[in-house]
This record gives structure tokens, C-alpha cells and sequence, in this order.
């Protein structure tokens, strides 16, 4: 649509070809965020699952590699197809995908803690994309950072390094944010 | 550390009566504060070599940068003593500090941009203070609106304080990663907004006018939480005896 | 002083404009943030007020139908 709408102009577009696909993303994810706790909590399996004996973290993980699957990996498998399409070189794409498969997850895990805590409540989506938008600036920052540097044809390592801090980083904590605002949410 | 102290914090009431004590003092101390330090700011500090008179922004942006972000610390000290030893006042201060916060984040952002036009030539700019404030701005809102999306004050309580301590744990992730995308797309010519070596005549009003800010946050911050306990505990009953006088005036 | 005249004053040195709407702003902002809890707290009173009043008078209907044998309102 950004060729459409904005210009086909092919110098335009590969400069913004990074940043395209990475809003790309961040939308995607944030419109399926809702449904990632919802339809559990309707039905009170929620409940169950965080009173349960297994530790809430491992299934808060759980849920949320389901919900990257259905939205990052597809991403991942198409983001070849955008790339040529906002004319972003061929030798480019592979680092495009490393970036969105280091990246997308942790938009899955912050965007997680959003739906934890909003599941709860009938408002829902604008709400949790105002709360998840803010907490994903730095990935999207580091994402198309690390596609422009290739771009130009700058060494690679420190950029790989930061993404892959901020998943492992994610990884670890974002679990433990979301389990407390589920517990919080059936507490009622 | 003084315990009782800690745990008489812990009593809404006493936390009423020292506040109707002190507010006064804020209110007075932090107008009288602010006024000297606008008025010698405005009139009475030299101006800038390089920015002329449009520099003398500084003594109201700077000071509501500064609260904008030590007031969301403060949140973040609150909700996590809120959690851990779930004390009523640690939500109550969150939730009368967020809207004051927001307030000077939102000066911040506005002072700054109105400073940029002079200075960098357009109304907005991408800097990375700028930037990060317009996060810190949605950090608050997202707050605000969770908040309020809320029936049940427990519920609201904990899901307010597992937000903030969410932030507060991303803002320094989100400050390095917009200062350094800032360092790369920002012409070298742009200058910094602070001079590092200001003489006295010059950061003296600006450290009044920080001083003065923090003393006037916490006078609106007792008004504010003064109001929430009231509703809080409404069925005390000194609040319902507050309400019975106040009521016949 | 570090402006030779008044109007020197207000037009700081052409940026006028840009410092004047700044400190403008900022003090609308900081009075809106000072009276806001005021009021707040008048309506507060008020509607407090409101409540206990209403349970009040249950609460002497109550008393003033148990002498009779009444049914208490609810």
C-alpha cells in the first residue's frame, strides 16, 4: 500500500522498505494481541490455567510462542516478498529475516504483558496498543537500525548483539509481567 | 530507618492530617520559588551567545523535563512498595501523580518544540530528548487510560503498578536506543539544548525554578491525594465526619 | 536587567513569539493542574454528602419502622 499510497519512486522506497515491514509487523501483532488470553478468560479456562499446579511463567510462554507463530513466522516467510516489493535489494532480505526473527517475538512477549492485563476488561484493543506501542519503540529503533546498517554496508555484530540482548531480555522478564497481571485479572 | 514512620505512612488518615499540615508550606514555597525564578530567568540572566533571548525557554523546559521523568520514578518506587507490602497510599500516589506527570511531559514536549523553531528552524524535531519525552508522554497516557478502563480498585491498583514497573524498567532501554538512532540521523551541527558550562548567573534561576517545581508538584500531589482518600475511605468514620462539616458550609 | 527597555523586554530580541507562548502555556497548564483538585474535592464532598444523607434517613426509617413492627426498608 505504501507504494500506492505515498510514492513508487524506487529510491523511496528502499529507504523505506526496514521501516515499512517493521510497522508491518508491530501492526500485525497488535491487532491479533486481544484475542491471545481472551477467549480462555471467557470461557474460565484462564482460571484453571492460573491456579493450576504448573508454573503460570512456563504457560504464559506457551501462549505466547502460539501467538508469534501465528503472526511472526508468517511474517518471516513473507517478509522476502515485501522486501522486493518496496525494492529493497535481494542481498538485504536473509538480514531482514534475522532481524524480524529476533524482533517479532519480543513484540509478542511485551505485547503479552498488554493483553494480560487488559483481559479482563471489555474495552480491549485500542487500549492495549496504546499501552504495547511505547514499550516497543527501542526493538523497532534496533530492527530497522540493523537493516540500514546492511544497507550501507556496515559490520553487523554489535547491531545482532543488542537485538539479541533485548529477546533474551524479554525472554526472561516479560513472562513473570504477564503472569502477575493474569493472576491479578481472574482474581476477581 | 525509622519503621513507624513507615508503617504510620501506611495509615490513610495520618497521611490526611500531615498533608492539610504541610500542603501550605509546598504551595507558598513553590509559587514563591517559581516566580523568582521566572522573573530572574526572564529578565535578569544574560543571554545566550549563540541563542539569544530564545534560550531563556530553558527555565521552564528544563525543570518540567526534569519532574516529568523523577515523577515517574517516584510511581515506580510507589508501585513497587504497593505491591510487595500492598500498602493503600503507594496506589493512591500513583494515581494522584500520573495526570501531574503527564501535565509536565506534555510541558516538556511543548517547550521544547516551541525552542526548536528559533533554534533548529522547524517546530518538531526528532531529537532524542524530544523523542524520548513523546514516549515517556504515552507511558503516561497508557496509565492513565488503563486506569480508568477499571471498575475494581484492587484490580486497577495492581494492574496500574505491574504497568509502571513495566515502564520504568523499558525507559532507559528506550532512552539508549532513541539517543543512539538520534546520534545517527542528527546532523552534526545541532547543538545540545543544555550548555554544559553555564555560569552561575545563568543555571542559579534555572536551579530555583527546579526547586520551586518539585515543591509545587508536591502541594498539587497533597490535593490530589487528599481527594482519593476522602472517596477511598468514605466509610470511616472521620472521613464521614470531614464530609458532615464540610458539607454544612 | 538585562534588556535596555521594556518593549526590549517583550520582544526579546525577535524571538519574542516562541518565549512568550512558552511561559504563557506553562502557566495555564500549571494553574489548571492547581484549581483541578480543588474542585474535584467540592464534588467529592458533595456527592459524599449525597450518599451519607440517604443512608442516614434509612437508617432512622429503619429504626423508626422496627418500633412498629414494620418491615425494614431496604
Amino acid at each position: 500500500m505504501f507504494p500506492l499510497g505515498v510514492s513508487p519512486d524506487p529510491s523511496f522506497l528502499s529507504t523505506a522498505a526496514a521501516g515499512v515491514v517493521w510497522v508491518a509487523a508491530l501492526l500485525a501483532t497488535m491487532l491479533s494481541l486481544d484475542r491471545m488470553f481472551k477467549s480462555d478468560f471467557d470461557d474460565g479456562s484462564l482460571e484453571q490455567l492460573v491456579l493450576c499446579q504448573q508454573p503460570l511463567y512456563l504457560l504464559v510462554l506457551a501462549k505466547i510462542f502460539v501467538h508469534w507463530s501465528l503472526t511472526g513466522i508468517p511474517l518471516i516467510l513473507l517478509s522476502p516478498v515485501l522486501a522486493t516489493m518496496m525494492n529493497l535489494n535481494s542481498e538485504h532480505i536473509p538480514i531482514l529475516m534475522i532481524t524480524l526473527f529476533l524482533g517479532t517475538p519480543v513484540i509478542s512477549l511485551i505485547g503479552g504483558i498488554g493483553a494480560a492485563l487488559t483481559v479482563s476488561l471489555r474495552t480491549g484493543g485500542v487500549l492495549v496498543s496504546l499501552i504495547v506501542l511505547p514499550l516497543t519503540i527501542p526493538v523497532l529503533i534496533f530492527g530497522t537500525g540493523t537493516i540500514q546498517a546492511s544497507v550501507e554496508g556496515l559490520p553487523l555484530g554489535g547491531y545482532l548483539a543488542i537485538m539479541g540482548v533485548i529477546l533474551g531480555l524479554s525472554l526472561m522478564l516479560s513472562p513473570f509481567a504477564s503472569a502477575a497481571a493474569l493472576k491479578m485479572s481472574v482474581s476477581s | 530507618m525509622n519503621w513507624t514512620f513507615f508503617h504510620k505512612l501506611g495509615s490513610p488518615k495520618w497521611f490526611y492530617d500531615l498533608s492539610v499540615k504541610l500542603q501550605p508550606w509546598f504551595l507558598f514555597l513553590g509559587v514563591f520559588l517559581l516566580l523568582i525564578g521566572t522573573v530572574w530567568g526572564l529578565a535578569f540572566a544574560p543571554e545566550d551567545y549563540q541563542q539569544g533571548n530564545s534560550f531563556r525557554i530553558i527555565y521552564i523546559h528544563v525543570p518540567t523535563a526534569i519532574l516529568a521523568q523523577s515523577c515517574y520514578m517516584m510511581m515506580a518506587a510507589s508501585a513497587f512498595v504497593g505491591l510487595v507490602w500492598k500498602m493503600k497510599i503507594a496506589d493512591m500516589f500513583i494515581v494522584a501523580a500520573a495526570p501531574i506527570g503527564a501535565a509536565f511531559t506534555f510541558l516538556a514536549l511543548f517547550t521544547g518544540a516551541v525552542w526548536g523553531k528559533p533554534t533548529w528552524g522547524t517546530w518538531w524535531v526528532w531529537d532524542a530528548r524530544l523523542t524520548s519525552m513523546l514516549v515517556l508522554l504515552f507511558l503516561y497516557f497508557g496509565l492513565m487510560a488503563l486506569r480508568g478502563a477499571f471498575e475494581d480498585t484492587d484490580m486497577a491498583a495492581k494492574a496500574s503498578a505491574i504497568l509502571v514497573l513495566v515502564g520504568v524498567v523499558n525507559i532507559p532501554i528506550i532512552k539508549y536506543s532513541v539517543e543512539w538512532w538520534n546520534t545517527l540521523h542528527q546532523p552534526a551541527t545541532f547543538t545540545l539544548t543544555e550548555k554544559p558550562a553555564m555560569p552561575p548567573e545563568m543555571w542559579l534561576p534555572l536551579l530555583i525554578m527546579v526547586i520551586g517545581i518539585y515543591a509545587f508538584f508536591t502541594s498539587v500531589l497533597f490535593s490530589r491525594m487528599r481527594n482519593e482518600i476522602l472517596i477511598r475511605e468514605r466509610r470511616t468514620k472521620w472521613v464521614r465526619g470531614i464530609v458532615l462539616e464540610e458539607d454544612q458550609s | 536587567m538585562s534588556f535596555a527597555s521594556f518593549s526590549d523586554f517583550i520582544s526579546m530580541g525577535g524571538h519574542g513569539l516562541y518565549v512568550w507562548l512558552c511561559y504563557g502555556v506553562s502557566l495555564v497548564v500549571f494553574l489548571l493542574i492547581a484549581i483541578a483538585p480543588v474542585g474535584q474535592r467540592k464534588s467529592v464532598i458533595r456527592q459524599l454528602a449525597q450518599v451519607q444523607r440517604r443512608q442516614e434517613s434509612r437508617k432512622s426509617d429503619r429504626e423508626g419502622g422496627s418500633e412498629n413492627g414494620n418491615e425494614s426498608q431496604a
